[in-house]
């Protein structure tokens, strides 16, 4: 027997054994399916969810009701010009028809019966 | 505020708001919340160590789920416009809505290329 | 008129020894810069401030030993220079060995896009954002003095400029290796499965879940009727010998 003979498998698994609980790794040696790449897999779930900023951010509404007793004159500019331009389409005859109302579609129904 | 067209109550999201863009923030919220048990279900009935009775359970529970506990189920949108496609991830907006803001000086460090 | 010596700033006491105990050498030190009266101040301009028309100081590095990495980025090239120099000078009077700054590579991202909302695909433009990066090395110091140095570059940062430090801090190896296994956390009795041993980077929560879910009637129910498969054992069974 030369010194170089291969070592048994027995052997091999032994090493291969006391090599994982030294480091503290998983000992598979039949790759069994454990489904540990499951929970290593980091959590996404609030970088996912924050993707629309925060939800309670504050908005001019906001700002609004905090000083709703205070004489500010707060202005939302934005808001304020698109009902400059619904009333100036309004006075053009440009505006939104009206609403249709109940008894107009209870009409249209009689019609199709008829 | 909270909005009730969703089987359960979510904020609305402070930035452009569209129908599309509540649904996506909804599933959004609905999988960070089932994230958890989504996974350990999945690790249950993928673990071949564990009986195949436990496994064919966790698998039963995981498609019984509702779709929107899914994590594919989200997809990036625009923020600034609600569009679904063409969206650059490093910004979270879409190719219109980049171009002006970049030509506007609002993105930092974002200059015309010129190579 | 005043005139200023140029002494080393750090090691003044130590020169001014030498001198006193050895009597052959003569304390010569050489006149580099002659200074008038700041108008209005009745003083010259203080040492520490001149030094700011010059390249920050810096203290040698003596044993080598890296303490600290500091890494700037941003994506104007101008006060990311600033806050570096900023650092170093700070740096010098903390008395930090530093090196650097160490320009890193630059990373260029390029964005395409169409001109217009719809249609006319053919005519694009070209967008790019450049993120300039530079380097600071701290040696032989103690990380107090470090945390320190951290603090007042956190407090007098610059807009656009970011900061990320990696510190090394040396421990000592505990020679008693039963100390300092983890502990098992996730037991599950009812299936003699240990999660601690599937992987070493458990997420504790999917794990405690795993737990709490098996414990559940719904799955609890199914435990230990399963006849088709063995009862699993902690580590999956050796194959056979072939040797």
């Amino acid at each position: 027997m030369s010194a170089f003979t291969k070592p048994s498998r027995r052997r091999l698994l032994e090493l291969q054994k006391l090599s994982c609980e030294i480091f503290n790794t998983t000992f598979n040696p039949t790759n069994q399916r454990t489904g540990a790449k499951i929970l290593r897999q980091p959590l996404k779930g609030t970088t996912i969810a924050n993707y629309y900023g925060d939800p309670d951010f504050l908005k001019f509404k906001d700002v609004q009701k905090i000083y709703k007793f205070q004489e500010f004159g707060l202005i939302n500019e934005e808001e304020e010009y698109r009902l400059m331009v619904n009333a100036s389409r309004r006075r053009r005859g440009k505006g939104a028809p009206p609403k249709k109302k109940e008894a107009s579609n209870s009409d249209g129904k009689k019609k199709k019966k008829r | 505020m909270t909005m009730k067209r969703f089987p359960i109550p979510t904020k609305i999201p402070s930035t452009y708001i569209n129908g599309r863009v509540l649904r996506d923030h909804f599933k959004r919220q609905q999988a960070a919340a089932n994230e958890v048990t989504v996974q350990a279900l999945k690790f249950i009935a993928r673990n071949t160590l564990l009986p195949k009775r436990t496994r064919v359970e966790a698998q039963l529970q995981l498609t019984s789920m509702p779709y929107y506990t899914y994590m594919n189920q989200v997809s990036n949108r625009c923020v600034d416009s609600g569009r679904g496609k063409g969206v650059f991830r490093d910004f979270r907006l879409c190719r219109t809505q980049f171009r002006e803001q970049a030509l506007a000086g609002e993105l930092p460090g974002v200059m015309k290329g010129v190579w | 008129m005043f005139k200023r010596l140029v002494r080393p700033f750090h090691h003044s006491v130590r020169a001014w020894n030498v001198v006193s105990t050895e009597s052959a050498a003569q304390y010569t030190p050489k006149v580099l810069t002659e200074e008038t009266e700041v108008a209005g101040s009745n003083r010259p301009l203080p040492l520490s401030v001149e030094l700011n028309h010059y390249a920050p100081l810096k203290i040698p590095v003596k044993h080598g030993e890296l303490r600290a990495e500091i890494t700037m980025r941003s994506f104007d090239n101008r006060n990311l220079d600033f806050f570096c120099d900023f650092a170093l000078r700070a740096g010098y009077y903390l008395g930090l060995p530093l090196t650097g700054p160490k320009p890193l590579e630059t990373r260029r991202e390029r964005w395409t896009v169409i001109r217009a909302p719809f249609v006319h695909a053919k005519s694009k433009e070209n967008f790019e954002r450049r993120t300039h990066a530079r380097l600071l090395r701290v040696w032989d110091s103690n990380p107090e003095v470090v945390d320190i140095w951290l603090a007042v570059l956190n407090k007098y940062s610059v807009t656009g400029v970011g900061l990320k430090a990696h510190m090394y801090i040396e421990e000592a190896v505990d020679p008693d290796f039963s100390a300092s296994t983890p502990t098992k956390e996730g037991d599950i009795d009812s299936t003699g499965l240990n999660i601690a041993q599937l992987t070493s980077s458990v997420n504790p929560e999917i794990a405690a879940r795993v737990a709490e879910l098996l414990k559940d009637p719904e799955f609890a129910v199914h435990v230990g009727k399963d006849t088709e498969t063995k009862k699993p054992t902690e580590t999956p069974a050796t194959p056979p010998e072939t040797s």
